[in-house]
């Protein structure tokens, strides 16, 4: 499973909601507003990406003889009802 | 005053107490109530305490074999319902209940365990607000100890449905209820706090009765959720249902969709936070440029501008007119540089024909030279006779510049020779007598 360093997506959630307070609280010469625009939208396609980085899925986890963990299909007669959100 | 026919039998104390014990055995089944008092807890395991009411008292024993099945724990001042058989304990000669059983009176065991062990965990400091972990932000990789056949899980995916989009989710299968269901929670736990491979724990059971939750009242439960490293949400029975779980755990959501919900709502709130900012972001940026736009515009169309283009136009027209006077300067310069130089290259032109007609002079005096040089005399025949002097080489014109025996050369037209003087002869008469008869 992928590591990754937690605070990543707060902080850049946080920077861009700093953005936001300084476009719309601070007056600043148009050069200036259009860089923190950029780096606005540079920030919200992170997070969106991030949103949607998880892949998609269920399963069972549980610890092997030596108490590491391991992953099987989780199986269940109601999920097929819903198989085109599972799969 | 009635006076005994026979004497009475005499009983050893042992026979006594044996004899009066077996004929208790109208109470080898009964219950008693009372307050506890003297509570004791043997190393072994094994319950001492006296049952009172307000006028009379009991001692009772609960060995270990039947106290390590009681819920609750049996403590001085509680009302309890002891239920065994009534005995004589021989060595002393006191009667005593041998218990097999007890209930708190006018309350449930489960209950009262269940306040117990609230009771002790908030003085131990477990159900602090400061120690509950904050949920992250962006809860994406679930995991959920639960059963997997359970109706909690089915409630789960249900309310997760098409909203699954970034979120993974992974069922630590465990029973949730019966003798193990605690243990099995415990170590689930324990597993995912030592695999920290999620963002969130949710903790899930269907609805059930106290006894069908009771897992989640369990001591080794509410400790495993306590040392959980990762953010923990219990959402264990109804909206009604109170678990010590819930109490230990970072977040108690009222039910197992609730649970759900609260991690789907954080992602779609987040989603929905990112988009509001974008969009302030950009109205912000748009207007801006807008307002900037539209006073240019405005700008342009008033007189101040007007004045300002003026300026520019006659600034413009200036400096053309600069630019052409500097031009013609040039040029004009230019044209003086040229004259100059053309005069100054005119007579260079003109110096090939005079080269030319030196080189003709040069060669007539060369053929002048040429004519009168002596050497233009040899090639007509004649010799010159020089005689050898300290200084060199001298031309012998006259006989007594030189003795006999003495050496000379005589420069032919091709070649020289080198010559004895053999004698004198004076005059030119006896060389060439024609020229002198002429």
């Amino acid at each position: 499973m992928a590591t990754r360093r937690p605070n990543e997506f707060e902080k850049a959630f946080q920077n861009l909601e700093k953005i936001v307070q300084r476009l719309e609280g601070e007056e600043m010469p148009l050069d200036e507003s259009l860089q923190l625009f950029e780096e606005g939208i540079r920030l919200s396609r992170f997070c969106h990406q991030r949103l949607e980085e998880v892949e998609k899925k269920i399963e069972l986890i549980l610890a092997d003889a030596k108490g590491q963990p391991v992953t099987e299909p989780f199986e269940d007669e109601e999920m097929h009802e819903d198989e085109e959100v599972v799969e | 005053m009635i006076v005994p026919v026979t004497a009475p039998r005499t009983y050893s104390v042992s026979d006594l107490l044996r004899d009066v014990n077996l004929q208790l055995y109208r109470f080898n089944d009964i219950a008693v109530e009372g307050e506890v008092t003297n509570f004791v807890r043997s190393a072994a395991g094994h319950l001492y305490f006296t049952l009172k009411d307000a006028r009379a008292q009991i001692k009772v024993v609960l060995f270990a074999t039947n106290a390590r099945f009681l819920r609750f724990r049996i403590e001085n001042g509680l009302q309890l319902i002891v239920r065994g058989r009534l005995t004589i304990y021989e060595q002393k000669g006191e009667f005593q209940l041998n218990a097999v059983s007890a209930e708190p009176a006018g309350i449930g065991a489960l209950q009262l365990a269940f306040e117990q062990l609230k009771k002790q965990l908030a003085e131990e400091g477990l159900f602090d607000p400061a120690r509950k972990k904050p949920l992250p932000m962006l809860p994406q990789r679930i995991a959920v100890v639960t059963s997997p056949t359970g109706a909690a899980i089915r409630d789960i995916l249900h309310v997760l449905g098409r909203r699954f989009e970034g979120l993974s989710l992974q069922i630590y299968p465990v029973r949730v209820q019966g003798p193990t269901a605690g243990r099995e929670i415990a170590t689930a736990l324990r597993n995912l706090s030592k695999w920290k491979l999620h963002d969130v724990v949710l903790i899930c059971r269907g609805g059930g009765s106290l006894e069908d939750l009771w897992a989640f009242n369990e001591e080794v439960v509410a400790r495993a959720v306590a040392a959980c490293e990762i953010p923990t949400i219990s959402g264990v029975g109804h909206e009604t249902d109170f678990t010590i779980c819930d109490f230990v755990a970072d977040l108690r959501a009222p039910t197992p969709s609730a649970a759900a919900e609260i991690v789907i709502r954080a992602k779609s709130e987040i989603c929905t936070q990112v988009d509001t900012m974008v969009r302030r972001v950009r109205n912000v940026v748009e207007s801006r440029v807008r307002n900037y736009r539209h006073e240019l515009r405005h700008l342009s169309s008033s007189d101040r501008l007007g004045i300002v283009v003026r300026r520019v136009a006659i600034t413009r027209e200036r400096l053309e007119r600069r630019r052409l006077t500097l031009f013609r300067l040039l040029d004009a310069r230019a044209k003086t540089l040229r004259r100059r130089l053309d005069a100054a290259t005119e007579p260079l032109a003109l110096y090939p024909a005079r080269v030319e007609r030196e080189r003709q002079r040069l060669r007539a005096t060369m053929a002048t030279l040429q004519a009168v040089s002596p050497l233009s005399v040899l090639s007509r025949g004649y010799a010159i006779a020089f005689s050898r002097t300290r200084r060199g080489r001298k031309p012998i014109q006259d006989s007594s510049q030189v003795k006999v025996g003495e050496q000379i050369e005589v420069q032919l037209k091709r070649g020289r020779l080198e010559a004895t003087v053999d004698r004198h002869t004076l005059g030119v008469e006896s060389l060439w007598p024609e020229i002198q008869e002429k």
